[in-house]
C-alpha cells in the first residue's frame, strides 16, 4: 500500500453551491485531494456534510459551481457533452438505495444490458447477452435469475445488480455512494466482499461514500472526512484511526457503538448539532460544537494542511510540517 | 409486589400473518422475561419477527391480517391478550410506552411538539391543559431541548432532536415498560452517541423494564443486560451480555459477529453468512437456519431443535448441543 501509485483522480478547490430561498447553501465548500489508481478512499461525514453531492459532482452527474476535476490527466470539467459521455464509461457510480435506483419495469437482463446498449459498446446481440450473463456471474447472480424483476429480489441481489451495471462499461473509477446502507449485516458482508474482489480482479479505483465507520475502515486505504461541506481531515486509514487529529474526527470515532463488552473507551460527545450549511460565517464550523474550541476558531477558518506526510487537517490545533 | 409489577414476562408468543391465503410465521413460541430495572436486547435482520413481538405487548399487531396463534403476555400481572379495550387503553402510553423507528414519521407534522407530549399526560393524568404543558415543558427539558420550544413544530426539529421528542412523549407519563424498536437507527453516529446516553441515564434514574430492539450489536453491547438473538421468528440463543459475547454458542450468531467489520483489525476479512433469509411463508423443515449453516447435521432438516440449557442464564436452540455442552464447536 505505498503511495506510489499513478494519481488517476485529482480534484481542486471543488464547490458545489445550491442557491436557496434563504441565500447560499455551501454543500461542497473548496475541497481538494487526489486519489491514486487502484486505491480506495473512503469518504465519511454525518447527513448533510456534503459527501454524496461531492461524489455526483466529481461524476458531473451535478455542475460543479467551481474547481476542476482531472481525470487521468484530464480536466473533466472541460469535456463538452459527448465527450463527457465517452468519459463516463470509465468512471461509474453505484447508488445508495437499491429499491428505488433500478426501474421497475425492466428485469435484471434489461438492466444490465442497458448501459452496454446506450454505449454501443457491443453491437451484436448475442454477443451482448453473453457479456451479460458473465457480468450477472461476477457479481454472483445465478443464471436463473436473468428474466426477474427487481421487485421480486432481496436487497442483497438488487445492489449485486446495481454493481453489474456500473461494472458493465469496463470502468476504471466507480463512486460507491453507501452502497450497503441499507442491507442487513450479513448481506452487507456479502456486497463488501464481492466490491473487494472486485477491486483486486479488475484494479477498479473507488470512492466509497458511507456514514459507517467500521466499514469505512475495512474497505478504504485512505479516508477523507467531511463536515458541513469542508474536508476536515485525510489520511491513510491506519493512520487516521490509530491518532485521529481533528477533535471532529476523535468524536466521530469514540461515537461508534462497538459489539464487545470488555476494554470499552470513554465516549467524547459533541455538544448540539449539525449548524446550517446556509450562509456560513467564515470561521471554523465545527467551532461551537468543539470543546477544544479556543478564540481563534471563531474568527478563522482553519485552511487544510499537511501534518505529517500524507495526513492532512483543517485545524487551528495543528501546525504544518516543518513550521 | 413492586417486583411483580414492574416486569414484562412473554410466554410461548406465536404470531402469525396471513396473506393472500398464505401464512407467514412471524414470531414463533418467543419467550422472554425482564425483570425491573433490566434491559433486554433483541437482536436480528429485517424479518426476523423483532417488530412483531414489540407490537404484541401492546397488543397492537394488525387484526385481522394477524393473528395471535399462542402465548400470553403479562404486564403488572396482567394477560394483555385478556384485557378489554379500555383496560388496553389505559395501559398504552401509560404503563407500557413505546418508541417507535422512525422519528420523521412518528410526529404529527401540524401539532406543535408541546401538544403531543401534553395528550398522554392529559389522557392518562386527567390533568388540566395548563398543567400538561408544564410537564411537556419539563419533559422537553430532561430529554434536552430548551422547555421554550413547546409551541415549534416538528419540522422545525433536526432529526436527533425529532427523536428526543418521541422518547420525550414515550416517557411523559413515567411507563414501568419501555419498548424502543431500533431508537437511533435512523439518526448519525454523533447524535446517536447522545441519544444511547440519554437512554442509559433514564434507565438508572426511573428503574423501568426496557426492551430494546437493534440490529446493531454494538448498541446492544452498549445498553442491554440480557440478549436474545433471533432469526425467522424464534429465537435462537439468548443470555446475559457475557454469555452472548463471549461466550455464544449458535452459529447463526457466530455469523452475525463475523459479518461485522473489525474497527481494531482492518485486515481481518469479513465472513458473511452465505445464502439470504429464509421466505417467512415457506421456512425450511428442521432448523431454519439449516440452509446457511455451516454446522449442519441430518437432523438439522429433519427436527426442530429443542431449547438446551447452557447455564442458568443462557439458552440456544441448535441440534449442535443435543449431547453436549462442553464440546465447543464454534
Amino acid at each position: 500500500m505505498n503511495s506510489l501509485g499513478k494519481i488517476l483522480l485529482e480534484v481542486k478547490n471543488l464547490k458545489k453551491y445550491f442557491y436557496v430561498p434563504a441565500g447560499t447553501l455551501h454543500a461542497v465548500d473548496d475541497v481538494s485531494f487526489t486519489l491514486e489508481e487502484g486505491r480506495t478512499l473512503g469518504v465519511v461525514g454525518e447527513s448533510g456534510c456534503g459527501k454524496t453531492t461531492m461524489g455526483r459532482a466529481i461524476l458531473r452527474l451535478v455542475e460543479p459551481t467551481s474547481g476542476e476535476i482531472f481525470f487521468d490527466g484530464r480536466n473533466v470539467r472541460k469535456l463538452n457533452a459527448s465527450e463527457m459521455r465517452y468519459m463516463r464509461r470509465e468512471m461509474q457510480i453505484i447508488f445508495q438505495d437499491p429499491f428505488s435506483s433500478l426501474n421497475p419495469r425492466k428485469t435484471i437482463a434489461e438492466t444490465i444490458e442497458e448501459p452496454i446498449l446506450l454505449a454501443k459498446l457491443i453491437p451484436d446481440s448475442n454477443k451482448r447477452f453473453m457479456r451479460v450473463l458473465d457480468l450477472m456471474d461476477i457479481v454472483g447472480l445465478a443464471q436463473r435469475l436473468i428474466n426477474t424483476y427487481p421487485h421480486e429480489l432481496d436487497g442483497g441481489r438488487r445492489q449485486r445488480i446495481g454493481v453489474a451495471r456500473a461494472l458493465a462499461m469496463n470502468p476504471r473509477f466507480i463512486v460507491c455512494d453507501e452502497p450497503v446502507s441499507s442491507l442487513d449485516v450479513s448481506i452487507q458482508a456479502q456486497i463488501l466482499n464481492l466490491m473487494k474482489n472486485i477491486q483486486r480482479d479488475m484494479g477498479i479505483t473507488y470512492i466509497f461514500i458511507t456514514h459507517d465507520l467500521s466499514v469505512v475502515n475495512h474497505f478504504s486505504d485512505d479516508i477523507a472526512v467531511m463536515y458541513l461541506g469542508r474536508l476536515v481531515e485525510k489520511a491513510p486509514a491506519e493512520a487516521l484511526f490509530e491518532k485521529p487529529l481533528h477533535p471532529y474526527t476523535e468524536a466521530l470515532l469514540s461515537a461508534i457503538p462497538v459489539p464487545r463488552i470488555h476494554n470499552r473507551h470513554e465516549r467524547i460527545i459533541l455538544k448540539g448539532e449539525l449548524s446550517s450549511p446556509i450562509n456560513p460565517e467564515p470561521l471554523c464550523r465545527l467551532a461551537a460544537r468543539c470543546n477544544k474550541c479556543m478564540d481563534i476558531c471563531t474568527r478563522e477558518e482553519p485552511p487544510l494542511i499537511e501534518i505529517r506526510p500524507n495526513h492532512f487537517v483543517a485545524c487551528h490545533l495543528h501546525k504544518p510540517m516543518g513550521s | 409486589m413492586d417486583a411483580l409489577q414492574k416486569t414484562l414476562e412473554i410466554k410461548n408468543l406465536t404470531v402469525e400473518y396471513v396473506v393472500d391465503k398464505e401464512v407467514v410465521h412471524a414470531v414463533t413460541g418467543v419467550n422472554i422475561t425482564i425483570p425491573a430495572g433490566k434491559t433486554f436486547g433483541l437482536v436480528g435482520e429485517t424479518g426476523a419477527g423483532k417488530t412483531t413481538t414489540a407490537l404484541s405487548i401492546l397488543n397492537l399487531v394488525p387484526v385481522p391480517t394477524a393473528r395471535i396463534v399462542s402465548g400470553e403476555i403479562f404486564v403488572e400481572g396482567q394477560d394483555v391478550f385478556k384485557m378489554s379495550p379500555r383496560q388496553l387503553r389505559a395501559m398504552r402510553g401509560n404503563k407500557v410506552a413505546m418508541v417507535f423507528q422512525d422519528p420523521m414519521t412518528s410526529l404529527n407534522p401540524i401539532k406543535t411538539v408541546g401538544e403531543q407530549i401534553a395528550e398522554g399526560i392529559k389522557i392518562h393524568r386527567g390533568v388540566s391543559d395548563k398543567e400538561a404543558l408544564q410537564r411537556a415543558m419539563n419533559m422537553l427539558e430532561m430529554v434536552g431541548i430548551p422547555g421554550g420550544r413547546v409551541s415549534a413544530y416538528p419540522h422545525q426539529f433536526s432529526g436527533g432532536m425529532k427523536q428526543r421528542v418521541v422518547i420525550a412523549i414515550a416517557l411523559a407519563c413515567d411507563p414501568d415498560i419501555l419498548i424502543a424498536d431500533e431508537p437511533t437507527t435512523a439518526l448519525d453516529v454523533t447524535i446517536q452517541a447522545q441519544v444511547l446516553k440519554l437512554i442509559n441515564e433514564l434507565k438508572k434514574k426511573s428503574h423501568m423494564v426496557m426492551l430494546m430492539i437493534t440490529h446493531d450489536l454494538g448498541i446492544v453491547a452498549e445498553v442491554c443486560d440480557t440478549v436474545g438473538i433471533m432469526y425467522a421468528g424464534r429465537i435462537v440463543e439468548c443470555g446475559t451480555l457475557a454469555d452472548i459475547f463471549d461466550n455464544l454458542r449458535h452459529p447463526y450468531t457466530r455469523g452475525l459477529f463475523d459479518s461485522l467489520p473489525d474497527i481494531e483489525n482492518r485486515r481481518a476479512e469479513l465472513k458473511p453468512i452465505p445464502g439470504l433469509i429464509p421466505d417467512p411463508m415457506n421456512l425450511p423443515p428442521g432448523c431454519a437456519f439449516h440452509p446457511r449453516c455451516t454446522y449442519a447435521k441430518p437432523e438439522c432438516s429433519r427436527d426442530l431443535p429443542q431449547i438446551r440449557w447452557l447455564s442458568d442464564t443462557h439458552y440456544v436452540h441448535c441440534h449442535l448441543y443435543n449431547e453436549t455442552v462442553e464440546n465447543m464447536l464454534i
